[in-house]
């Protein structure tokens, strides 16, 4: 199978998954982001290396999607993987390296208790072990974000590994 | 729009026209004459849509979402017409907020022509407040990434306003 083929089945999948998820079938979301990942991961290992701009795009959207699985060790693995990759141009190099890190997410919902950093948080979405995250941090809406809402969040954490990065 | 942007199916490109519709409808009626401004230079065009019905306003009654979406389905639409641009796929980040756009016909074995495409739509405020907006999508686009040429987009519903402009790389 070419990239296209790889690729065209990655992006079905992966709008399948978003309406899902939309749906509140969290489980099967995370499935479908799974095996569009997978996809995405096969159309990058389709192209030739002269493919850059492509490359980069593909190895971009291919660790995202394992991110949106909430399979982190696939996520760092492939996002390694291409990092070592010195064809890898600059500005995915520049987004593979920022997947790894702590990233910021809105949180609608008032906790029942005040949250501080280094305090694990269950994100509440499932019922799975794994929707457990470490709060590095807590931050401030700025006004230009608060503006685009239509609820004001009552919290800002940061989380590492943060898969439901919205701002 | 799905038979000629690639990364729009049929039932995105009809989401968006409906979510263009009623942000139009906030303020506007059909047909409307709109200033597009590219990189400066100005030229206008005319917006046309189907009134949304009731059930249509209930539907698209989360702001945030129906500009969004609205925006989308604007910027696009002005980038082909500016620029012959064609969406081409939906930027897999994160970001949740942009496009790659490419020429007519790419897209199909690979994205080496592709550019970034940001997005931002405006509901209520004016010509300021649009051209503050797309001034804040060039710098989000610096900071994405450097290397990936890129363009902004802002359309500006009740300003009758659609603005692109490239993204230069930081110095």
């Amino acid at each position: 199978m070419s990239w296209d083929d790889h690729h065209s089945l990655s992006e079905r999948l992966a709008i399948e998954a978003d309406a899902t998820n939309r749906t509140g079938d969290i489980v099967r979301a995370q499935d479908l982001f799974a095996r569009a990942a997978t996809e995405e991961s096969a159309a990058l290992d389709a192209l030739p290396q002269e493919k850059l701009r492509t490359r980069g795009i593909t190895a971009v959207s291919a660790v995202a999607l394992w991110f949106k699985a909430r399979d982190y060790v696939a996520a760092e693995r492939l996002a390694n993987r291409c990092l070592e990759d010195p064809q890898m141009p600059h500005f995915a190099q520049k987004q593979l390296r920022e997947s790894g890190s702590p990233n910021t997410a809105l949180v609608l919902l008032a906790p029942q208790s005040p949250i501080g950093a280094g305090q694990e948080i269950d994100w509440g979405l499932t019922s799975d072990d794994d929707a457990v995250f470490t709060v590095t941090g807590v931050g401030v809406l700025s006004e230009e974000n608060a503006g685009k809402l239509s609820r004001v969040p009552q919290s800002i954490f940061v989380m590492k590994g943060n898969p439901f990065c919205n701002l | 729009m799905h038979e000629r942007h690639r990364g729009l199916t049929q039932a995105l490109a009809t989401s968006y026209q409906e979510a263009a519709s009623v942000c139009l409808n906030r303020f506007h009626a059909s047909p409307l004459e709109i200033t597009l401004s590219d990189s400066g230079a100005e030229m206008t065009a005319q917006l046309r849509w189907l009134t949304p019905d009731a059930r249509m306003l209930g539907a698209w009654a989360n702001a945030t979402d129906t500009t969004r979406n609205g925006a989308y389905c604007c910027v696009i639409a002005g980038v082909e017409l500016l620029r012959s641009l064609v969406a081409v796929r939906r930027a897999e980040t994160g970001t949740g907020s942009d496009y790659y756009v490419g020429p007519p016909g790419s897209g199909q074995t690979d994205l080496e022509d592709c550019l970034r495409l940001e997005v931002s739509g405006v509901s209520a405020g004016d010509y300021p407040d649009v051209r503050r907006r797309l001034t804040e999508k060039v710098a989000q686009a610096q900071r994405g990434d450097s290397s990936l040429p890129a363009l902004a987009g802002v359309i500006g519903f009740s300003a009758k306003l659609l603005i692109v402009e490239d993204v230069q790389e930081e110095s």
